[in-house]
């Protein structure tokens, strides 16, 4: 579904991504872990078609089409998402109104019948439902206000309303504390599917625990430096990723 | 000034108004004369040209400027209306809810002339003065006990199919019945290329216990100038909700200015302000709380695209006995373009100890995170941007009290942004 091939990066000049290869197949969850300041953002900003990221090198395919082709909102019409790990706040607009848009920009995509009102109220009820999020938010601006916890239960939301295929998670369980995690990981794993793939970019190994990564990659300084299974998660956080520098120095 | 002695002149050769008025007018006029127009070396008026007005050989309005006009000219908008037309009122195509009683300015001065002249200070506003030397059209409303609609009521001024430039200075005045409630849409719109100006005076006495919603709509012609004063008088327990919202006109000016004179006063002054291409905007708004116990609330919004300018100058007046007051006053300014221009101005006069009083204002452009956050979702950039500028919006729309009202708003809101995209 997603390849990347020797993707180069550079912001204002200083090279962030420095050459990642990364393939996942539809129905796969992979993790990509590393410590600040590694570059793991900036992937996933990459996927999702940030401007202010210069592709120097490299190609990214998605389904076959050239991603790095494609306008931001053309990739989330064609199934990309990102969740941020700091979604922005969007002032006097509230979730129910975004949420229809957006909703309704990917049917329209899709040649799909657009939703009315009341078909789109009865259907974000029950995604709402899904992440323990009460109605109330419907009515609130985006983020305007909400918690770190609220903030990234509701990019989960977005991502179960906007159905896409390829879902990219920023550090969504970074701020949270254990109920939030469990809560966006249920969200994670009811949204897996075989035609669907997830890249969970994370620091911390605590959100794998409730998830099944099928490959876990490990990224520092720019680079995928190892890759290997569930069990590379656990390695990581007993010895931190120091070993794994020494070693990639050596 | 020999231009506008010559109008006064012209208007003065009527003989059919009491002498104390044409003493009244006269008064005024001499006054306008020894202020001047308005330079921009003046504090209130540093960052407005007027120029235009100034030279604009502007001539009162006339019989002749009357169009043939159907009630449809009156659509927009599906409430009673009060209709001028070029300065003319049109009684067979208005009509005003039961209990509101409807008065020309001749009418009520003749029966009180303080009905008319009671209720704001002109001070040194050279356009306030010269509204009561040349005030040549409006009406005195009369929300009386007996009112109890729901509906808005409008006071429509319309300028249209002109054939040469002409000038107008309509003065509304209302009065509340104690514990009436009302909501009362002003609203000045205009087509056509040729230049014309309104010099509009307001004047709104709400009562004890009454509620005042005000919704003054300017969306006048490109080719237009629009000055005018609102003056509020906030007595005791009464509650005031005013909205301002512009999005026309090459020039615009409005000066409001609220007295809360009484306890338990409320009153909340909005604005929407909305300017293109060389368009330049300007609100001078002055909250003086004269009496202790009262609160009071500003909250400007600009959007500004093009090479437009706005100006805001908020000022809290809090005298010294008005201990235990609540003021709060904020202005926020989108820019849209990098060629517009924005100067705000929010200050604080407060002379008592025992008082709670912010402000603030912000002047920036549409966040690039929040607009690819948006992007993001699979919005494209002319949707994200309306959006996002529908939102910021919001927060003064969202609180027209009266929803058809609010519903209209919105439409303005909408096509203004169609025009602004459209370029």
């Amino acid at each position: 579904m997603l390849e990347i091939k020797n993707l180069r990066v550079t912001v204002e000049e200083k090279p962030i991504l420095k050459g990642i290869d990364l393939k996942v197949n539809a129905g796969e969850l992979h993790a990509i872990m590393g410590p600040n300041g590694s570059g793991k953002s900036t992937l996933a900003h990459v996927i999702a078609g940030r401007e202010i990221y210069e592709v120097a090198e490299g190609e990214i395919t998605y389904n076959g089409k050239d991603l790095l082709d494609m306008d931001p909102d053309e990739r989330a019409l064609e199934g990309v998402f990102m969740s941020y790990q700091y979604p922005a706040v969007i002032p006097g607009v509230n979730l129910a109104y975004f949420m229809k848009a957006a909703a309704n920009a990917v049917r329209k995509h899709r040649g799909e019948p657009e939703m009315d009102a009341v078909d789109f109220l009865s259907f974000i009820k029950e995604k709402l439902a899904e992440v323990e999020m009460d109605e109330a938010y419907l009515k609130r601006a985006v983020n305007d206000g909400f918690s770190g916890g609220e903030k990234k239960r509701n990019e989960i939301l977005q991502m179960l309303t906007l159905d896409p295929s390829l879902a990219v998670l920023d550090e969504t369980d970074s701020g949270l504390d254990i109920d939030a995690v469990r809560i966006v990981a249920d969200g994670v794993n009811k949204f897996r599917r075989d035609d669907r793939a997830v890249v969970v970019i994370t620091h911390y190994q605590r959100i794998l625990q409730y998830m099944d990564p099928d490959v876990v990659h490990v990224l520092m300084d720019g680079r995928i430096i190892r890759s290997g299974g569930k069990n590379l998660a656990h390695e990581l956080e007993e010895k931190g990723y120091s070993w794994l520098r020494e070693e990639a120095a050596a | 000034m020999q231009h506008f002695e010559e109008q006064f002149a012209a208007l003065s050769g009527t003989d059919h108004e009491p002498p104390s008025l044409q003493q009244l007018r006269q008064t005024a006029f001499d006054q306008f004369k020894e202020i001047g127009f308005p330079q921009q070396s003046w504090e209130a008026w540093r960052f407005t040209n007027l120029k235009s007005v100034e030279r604009g050989r502007f001539r009162l309005a006339a019989a002749k400027d009357l169009p043939t006009i159907s009630d449809e000219a009156a659509i927009g908008l599906q409430i009673p209306t009060l209709l001028f037309v070029n300065g003319h009122y049109q009684p067979n195509l208005s009509k005003a809810p039961a209990g509101v009683t409807v008065s020309t300015l001749l009418e009520s001065y003749s029966e009180d002339a303080a009905l008319v002249t009671n209720g704001y200070d002109a001070g040194r506003s050279p356009f306030a003065v010269l509204n009561t030397a040349m005030m040549n059209s409006g009406l005195h409303l009369r929300f009386t006990e007996e009112f109890s609609s729901d509906s808005a009521v409008r006071f429509l001024y319309l300028t249209t199919k002109l054939s040469e430039p002409i000038m107008n200075h309509p003065r509304l005045v209302v009065d509340l019945a104690d514990g009436a409630q009302a909501t009362i849409v002003e609203e000045y719109r205009g087509d056509g290329e040729q230049p014309y100006w309104n010099n509009a005076l307001t004047v709104l006495r709400a009562s004890t216990n009454s509620q005042l919603n005000h919704v003054r709509i300017q969306h006048e012609a490109a080719s237009a100038s629009n000055l005018g004063a609102t003056f509020y008088q906030a007595p005791a327990d009464s509650a005031i909700h005013g909205t301002y919202l512009s999005a026309g006109s090459a020039l615009h000016r409005h000066d409001v200015n609220v007295v809360l004179s009484g306890e338990g006063a409320d009153v909340t002054v909005n604005g929407l302000c909305l300017t293109r291409e060389t368009e330049h905007a300007d609100h001078n708004i002055i909250m003086d709380h004269v009496s202790e116990h009262v609160t009071s609330r500003m909250l400007f919004k600009y959007i500004l695209a093009d090479r437009s300018s706005g100006v805001f100058n908020g000022r809290a007046v809090v005298r010294q006995d008005a201990q235990k007051i609540d003021a709060n006053q904020t202005n926020n300014n989108l820019l849209l373009s990098n060629d517009a221009l924005m100067n705000s101005n929010p200050q604080l006069e407060i002379y008592a100890d025992d008082v709670r009083c912010t402000h603030g204002s912000t002047t920036g452009q549409i966040s690039d995170d929040a607009l690819f956050y948006l992007r993001s979702r699979g919005l494209d950039t002319a949707s994200a941007k309306a959006l996002l500028i529908n939102g910021f919006a919001n927060e003064v729309v969202e609180e027209i009290k009266d929803d058809t009202v609010q519903a209209y708003a919105r439409d303005i809101l909408e096509s203004w942004l169609e025009g602004v995209n459209r370029g």
